[in-house]
């Protein structure tokens, strides 16, 4: 009686489980979820009205209730909207470093797996250099080398991303360049440029794609860390790390200022990932 | 077998050429081999800075093929045999030797020469799966040379890639099928019209039949003989099955160890072998003829490392007539007439041979 | 046969992927004597591996297989033995032996490791009892340095020595019927020879049993006391060598030889050749499976399955052996 009564409840954590019955639930969920942050990115108007930036001084720090659906921040300022405002800073972040990562690792490791060599010992070595770091601390060191704006931070997240995919790609790379088929191409007489470019990036991107999901997730995270610090985005502009950060002080008197952001944050990547999974599975099976 | 089958896919029996019998120097050379040798540097253990020793896959071959000549290669794993075909393809750069083809030395070629030159010379490989791009139809794998090389697009790129699918005995209608979902035979197929699609004069087909399973196997080397015939190919003809290079070769050469142990026309070699290492090899090749009388010659122990060979004949160690010259002295090149020449102390001695 | 030792009767192999079942073996009926060697011939897909693995038990391992019909082994019904029976008597009564050599040993561990594992299944004794056994045994399969054989690690050994490890490791066990699947196609000529001769000479002197799954006919007419011909699942003709290579009887052997162009003799034009493909296991043709490629067929080919019809010194399942026309 008792296991049976157990079971339904799932930590977090087993939710990740892709083989569990309930994994189609959990994937419809992180959709939605993924559907609404998205949602609220494009048209922030629909999910939270109001303007961000308006404050009201009568009603600072209110408690979650009937005038304030999530309450509201020490200037006044409503958190529901600007957790719905930030979501764009976040998404917009999360994937435009993502795509610098990829790009940039992508291509110096498709250059050192497809070329070998020198080019691969330098390449090599670099990206062992910047993975001695962990991914966050360099992030910072950029950030604070480039100063505070929502490019700098793209830049700085992307850059700290680059390494994994220079390495995911060199990697996948390697082994697609010995495939008979690249060969076969060879054979043909076509030159470097197009056996790069039909035969062997093609072949070699599925596991940066899947890569880049779970980037996507970090990438989020990092952000939010960065302007947890200061790092981040400038402070006019709604922002879910900004705003953990803003509400640090109040944690004992007005819990939920950080508490929802830092929620909001965690379903989001943990959404972003279940997707990646679900990805990976798809691009095993092909 | 005296049972009447089906006849082959292509109904077209249009009479075999009396296969030309070709002197190791050819008359119209379409490929020479001068003195090629082809060196690897292999690690001794695993990791970086394990010492290195060198691999002499191929030593010092000469050799050469006649325009419309299928040369069959046989030999063991390890004798060198791929690398060889690869060498005469320009896939691989020999190590010292010069490759000369069509008239010119491919080492003094140019870039863009040389990628003229490669149009020419095509390869139909072992793992049909695998030398296709998985991510293509088979349209896209026959249309892309065409592309590249000869600007071919729209309807006239598509009449081209139909004409091919058909030559080769597949539907156009496949074309936009994916390698995967082909059997083994159809895959083959589209590998031999990716080779054919440019016009080669040189096709070298390296284990093109040895994967597939017998009935499919005689299916496609019908193929490739109709082929020859059409197209006025040439064929290097790499393969470890003796039956099937009996069947194809004009000429048949012998590696063991990285030397052209005999080269004959190919009736010559089957009726009459000079090498002990040609008749051990015929000898235990399975034949299903039950008329088959056969030597008995099996061959005690395993072919030494090509990193350590022999003294003098490297076959010495498993050679059953071997004497103290074959330890001593590199065996000479001994012309037999007819284009046989045959690498050996003691052709076709067969004293010691009865087992 | 008087003395039979394994007897297959209508075994018939499925696996089952919930809304299909997909025949693999649709019906494998054959004999094995006592020290008789018995090639299982046929292309990809016609079942002989999975026939093969299922006497020994380990296509049953698969829950998604389902496995009917009945396999005697000396009077024991194998089908019906409890899993641990089964287990005793692999590796002691039956061994089998694959055709991945190097895949087949364990990279991890020795070959002295391997094969002492392999002899305590057997026999405990002391263990310079069990070197010296080792040795011995080695020595059978023609490795006379053992010694260094027993101290290499796989990946140290030819493709052909290894193919000797395994068969002395399954001859450990002094089994009563050795099953080799493939066992030389992964293998040189020259060395194939020497390990089909070593299989010879086990039967002679061991009065071993063997069943040899070949794609490879020549290997076979080399070998073989009788040969079992399969296609798309099923047993088409089984007869002793002589006969089925002189005379085939079933359409598909004949033309299984007859694509196998001669190491004798005029060379043929053209080889001749079976049309078409071997048919997916899920999508086996109605009456005989044959009938879409052969040239012999007729009405009643597409219509039922053909029995078992007895010939001389074998059997055939066709509507229209070709034998009629010969008598």
């Amino acid at each position: 009686m008792a296991t049976a009564l157990a079971a339904p409840a799932r930590s977090p954590l087993r939710l990740r489980m892709p083989r569990l019955s309930t994994s189609r639930v959990t994937f419809a969920v992180a959709v939605v979820w993924l559907a609404i942050v998205a949602a609220a990115a494009l048209i922030p108007g629909l999910l939270g009205p109001g303007d961000p930036a308006a404050l009201d001084p009568s009603q600072v720090l209110t408690a979650p209730g009937e005038q304030a659906l999530l309450g509201t921040d020490h200037y006044g300022r409503s958190v529901l909207t600007l957790l719905v405002h930030g979501a764009r800073t976040a998404l917009v972040i999360g994937l435009a470093a993502t795509a610098l990562g990829l790009v940039l690792g992508g291509w110096f490791g498709l250059l050192a797996g497809y070329l070998g060599g020198w080019v691969d010992m330098l390449v090599g070595r670099v990206v062992d250099m910047l993975m001695c770091f962990p991914g966050v601390l360099l992030a910072l060191v950029i950030a604070s080398g480039l100063g505070a704006s929502t490019t700098n931070l793209i830049i700085a997240v992307g850059i700290s991303a680059a390494p994994g995919f220079a390495r995911v790609m060199r990697g996948q790379v390697l082994s697609v360049r010995s495939r008979l088929y690249v060969e076969a191409a060879r054979s043909m007489g076509f030159g470097s440029g197009r056996i790069i470019v039909c035969h062997v990036l093609p072949n070699a991107l599925a596991p940066s794609a899947v890569l880049a999901t779970v980037t996507v997730g970090t990438s989020i995270v990092a952000a939010a860390s960065l302007s947890f610090l200061g790092l981040g985005v400038r402070s006019d502009v709604p922002d879910w790390g900004q705003l953990l950060s803003m509400g640090q002080p109040y944690l004992a008197s007005a819990w939920w200022i950080s508490t929802f952001p830092g929620v909001v944050l965690t379903l989001t990547v943990i959404a972003v990932s279940l997707v990646g999974d679900w990805l990976r599975d798809r691009m095993d099976s092909d | 077998m005296t049972t009447p089958m089906v006849p082959a896919g292509h109904a077209k029996s249009a009479g075999r050429k009396a296969p030309s019998r070709p002197m190791t120097t050819a008359e119209d050379p379409i490929v020479t081999l001068h003195g090629v040798t082809k060196e690897f540097r292999v690690a001794q253990a695993p990791g970086p800075f394990a010492p290195r020793s060198t691999l002499r896959a191929v030593d010092d071959v000469a050799v050469s093929m006649a325009r419309g000549e299928t040369f069959g290669l046989v030999g063991e794993s390890g004798s060198g045999k791929s690398t060889l075909g690869r060498l005469a393809v320009g896939l691989t750069e020999p190590t010292s030797g010069e490759v000369e083809f069509d008239g010119r030395i491919l080492s003094q070629l140019r870039r863009p020469e040389l990628r003229r030159a490669r149009r020419d010379m095509q390869v139909v490989f072992q793992d049909p799966l695998g030398s296709l791009n998985p991510r293509m139809r088979i349209g896209e794998i026959i249309a892309e040379p065409l592309r590249v090389f000869e600007n071919l697009s729209g309807s006239s790129l598509q009449d081209r890639v139909d004409e091919l699918l058909r030559a080769v005995g597949l539907d156009p209608s496949r074309a936009h099928a994916r390698p995967r979902t082909l059997s083994g035979g159809q895959r083959q197929r589209v590998g031999i019209a990716r080779a054919i699609a440019l016009n080669p004069s040189l096709v070298l087909a390296d284990e093109a039949v040895s994967a597939l399973d017998v009935s499919v196997q005689a299916q496609i080397t019908n193929l490739l003989m109709d082929l020859r015939e059409r197209l006025g190919l040439s064929y290097l003809f790499i393969a470890h099955g003796l039956p099937i290079v009996r069947h194809v070769a004009h000429r048949v050469g012998v590696m063991y160890l990285g030397r052209l142990v005999e080269v004959a026309p190919t009736e010559t070699l089957f009726a009459n072998p000079q090498h002990p290492y040609t008749r051990a090899l015929l000898a235990a090749s399975p034949d299903p003829d039950p008329a088959a009388r056969r030597e008995r010659i099996v061959l005690q122990g395993e072919p030494p490392s090509p990193m350590n060979l022999p003294s003098g004949c490297r076959f010495r160690t498993r050679c059953p007539i071997a004497r103290e010259v074959c330890a001593a002295e590199a065996p000479p090149l001994v012309p037999l007439g007819g284009g046989h020449e045959v690498e050996c102390h003691f052709p076709g001695e067969r004293e010691k041979m009865a087992a | 046969m008087t003395d039979t030792l394994l007897r297959l009767n209508g075994v018939r192999v499925e696996l089952d992927r919930g809304s299909t079942t997909i025949p693999l073996v649709r019906e494998a009926t054959l004999e094995v004597g006592r020290g008789e060697i018995v090639c299982l011939v046929g292309e990809s897909g016609s079942g002989k591996s999975v026939t093969a693995r299922t006497i020994m038990g380990l296509t049953q391992l698969d829950a998604a297989m389902r496995v009917s019909g009945t396999a005697s082994f000396d009077g024991t019904d194998l089908f019906a033995l409890p899993p641990v029976q089964m287990r005793r008597l692999r590796g002691r009564e039956l061994a089998m032996v694959f055709q991945e050599p190097l895949s087949s040993l364990d990279p991890v561990f020795g070959v002295e490791f391997q094969l002492r594992e392999a002899l305590r299944r057997r026999e405990r004794l002391s263990r310079t009892a069990e070197r010296a056994r080792l040795r011995e045994c080695l020595a059978e399969v023609g490795i006379h340095d053992g010694d260094r054989v027993l101290r290499s690690h796989p990946h140290e050994l030819s493709g052909g020595m290894c193919q000797r490890v395994m068969i002395a490791m399954a001859l450990l066990a002094r089994p009563r019927l050795l099953i080799a699947d493939e066992p030389t196609t992964a293998l040189d000529v020259t060395i194939q020879a020497q390990i089909l001769e070593l299989i010879d000479r086990l039967r002679t002197e061991e009065g071993m049993a063997v069943l040899l799954v070949t794609h490879d006919m020549g290997v076979a007419a080399e070998l073989a006391d009788r040969i079992v011909v399969m296609y798309s699942g099923r047993v088409v003709e089984t007869a002793p060598p002589q006969e089925v290579l002189a005379h085939p009887a079933h359409p598909y052997t004949a033309g299984l030889l007859g694509s196998i162009p001669p190491m004798r003799g005029p060379r043929p034009q053209m080889l001749p050749t079976i049309g078409g493909s071997v048919p997916d296991p899920s999508r086996v043709p109605d009456g005989c499976a044959f009938h879409p490629r052969c040239p012999r067929a007729a009405a009643e080919c597409s219509e039922q399955s053909p029995a078992f019809v007895p010939l001389t010194g074998g059997a055939v399942a066709c509507w229209h052996p070709l034998v009629e026309e010969s008598v």
